[in-house]
């Protein structure tokens, strides 16, 4: 019951409820990787760097989630035969990102703060990492599927589609464009 | 009960492991050098603001001689055009961290975050002073919080 | 209350209704009749119409009574409305 919760909460949360904690957790996520020095803007992979300021943080990540957000509400609005509300994939979506916290909010121990490159601590970083995208992407998924409720056999192909294609335009203006 | 106590003591041990492990540490503030890092600031300023008022900066000792050799008037010249079409003038410099090689605990690696104009992003600006006082080594790289 | 069956227990084929009764006067009436659609309906579906005709036809409040969120009981009316669909074709 608590495992079903945990990777899908949206049989109960969704709507004005799911954006205001999504909020919620977009800014405490922004503002834990900030002190940490975490960069997550993409779901492929994170850098450790304690070198802008925060305003740069809350552009990159809200970039990446804006576009995710607007790949799946494209990806519903192509699958979906029934109409759907916006603020419930928007509040939903914005929840599911509240497991990335976790490698920020690691990154907070001085021991994982800073050190030398061939230390085992990255490896315990990039699994921390690898768990909390796994587990971002599944509440994402199901995220999408109660929003949208795809009826459509693309579904999955759809939803894999949207996740690279966010990814890759936010990577291109995070990088090519921001200062 | 029994999995979250070995889960425990395997992270614990594991932190324990990756303390051991290194070749180079972090020096506390207790133990930095500040006339080091005063050397290291000092040299950094001036040789960037030297560089962006369009002349090249003249050693005086302040480094080893094939330091000095490596960065020629020519390659000062190339390194800058190079930052400063990627990421702007210099503008400031300030202190990070230092650390120690481990087998040599005399040189210490001294990291500076280096603020440009066309970027938000700050760049490390990392100087090895080594025994005597002298300037050993010298990057400009984007800033990662591990040392590498 | 007892659950009126819908479907046949030997081969799963759909029941029709072949007798009525007045419990009134006794008259029994005889021949084969379509189940109307909505008896055909599980009784979780069922109840869920009733509760949205009686919640005026709003999900939001459905919603709430079920405890649910949203985009859950709107699923699951369109669930329904796709086996309803079914069941005329």
């Amino acid at each position: 019951m608590i495992i079903s919760l945990v990777l899908n909460p949206y049989n109960r949360l969704a709507g004005i409820r799911a954006i205001f904690l999504g909020l919620i957790i977009h800014i405490v996520l922004t503002s834990i990787s900030f002190y940490s020095g975490t960069h997550i803007n993409s779901n492929l992979f994170f850098k450790l760097a304690s070198d802008t300021p925060f305003w740069y943080f809350l552009a990159e990540m809200s970039l990446h989630a804006s576009l995710n957000i607007l790949g799946l509400i494209v990806t519903g609005y192509l699958l979906s035969r029934t109409q759907f509300r916006l603020i419930d994939i928007i509040g939903t979506a914005l929840f599911s990102r509240a497991p990335l916290v976790l490698l920020p909010a690691a990154r907070l121990i001085p021991a994982f703060k800073s050190f030398y490159v061939t230390s085992p601590v990255i490896y315990i970083l990039i699994l921390i990492f690898i768990v909390s995208v796994i587990w971002s992407i599944t509440l994402l998924y199901n995220a999408f599927k109660i929003s949208c409720n795809p009826k459509s056999k693309f579904t999955n192909i759809g939803f894999i589609a949207a996740m690279l294609l966010s990814e890759g335009i936010s990577q291109f203006i995070i990088y090519q464009i921001l200062p | 009960m029994k999995t979250s106590q070995t889960l425990f003591f395997a992270f614990v041990a594991l932190l324990s492991l990756s303390a051991c492990s290194q070749d180079y540490q972090k020096l506390s503030e207790n133990q930095t050098d500040l006339r080091k890092i005063e050397i290291a600031r000092d040299f950094s300023d001036r040789f960037y603001n030297t560089l962006k008022s369009g002349k090249t900066y003249e050693f005086s000792g302040e480094a080893t001689e094939p330091m000095a050799n490596l960065l020629s008037a020519d390659k000062q010249k190339e390194i800058y055009q190079q930052i400063s079409n990627q990421f702007g003038h210099y503008k400031s410099i300030q202190y990070a961290e230092t650390w120690t090689s481990v087998k040599q605990s005399d040189t210490h690696i001294i990291r500076f975050k280096g603020e440009f104009e066309k970027t938000a992003k700050r760049l490390e600006i990392r100087v090895v002073i080594n025994d005597e006082g002298k300037i050993a080594g010298f990057w400009i790289k984007p800033w990662l919080d591990p040392l590498t | 209350m007892k659950k009126l069956p819908t479907s046949c227990p030997s081969c799963e084929s759909q029941l029709k209704v072949k007798q009525l009764q007045c419990e009134n006067c006794s008259t029994e009436v005889l021949g084969l009749y379509e189940l109307p659609h909505l008896a055909v309906l599980s009784n979780s579906d069922q109840m869920f119409i009733l509760d949205f005709v009686k919640a005026s036809g709003s999900l939001k409040l459905m919603a709430q009574k079920m405890g649910l969120s949203y985009p859950s009981v709107r699923n699951k009316l369109d669930e329904i409305i796709d086996r309803l669909k079914d069941l005329e074709e």
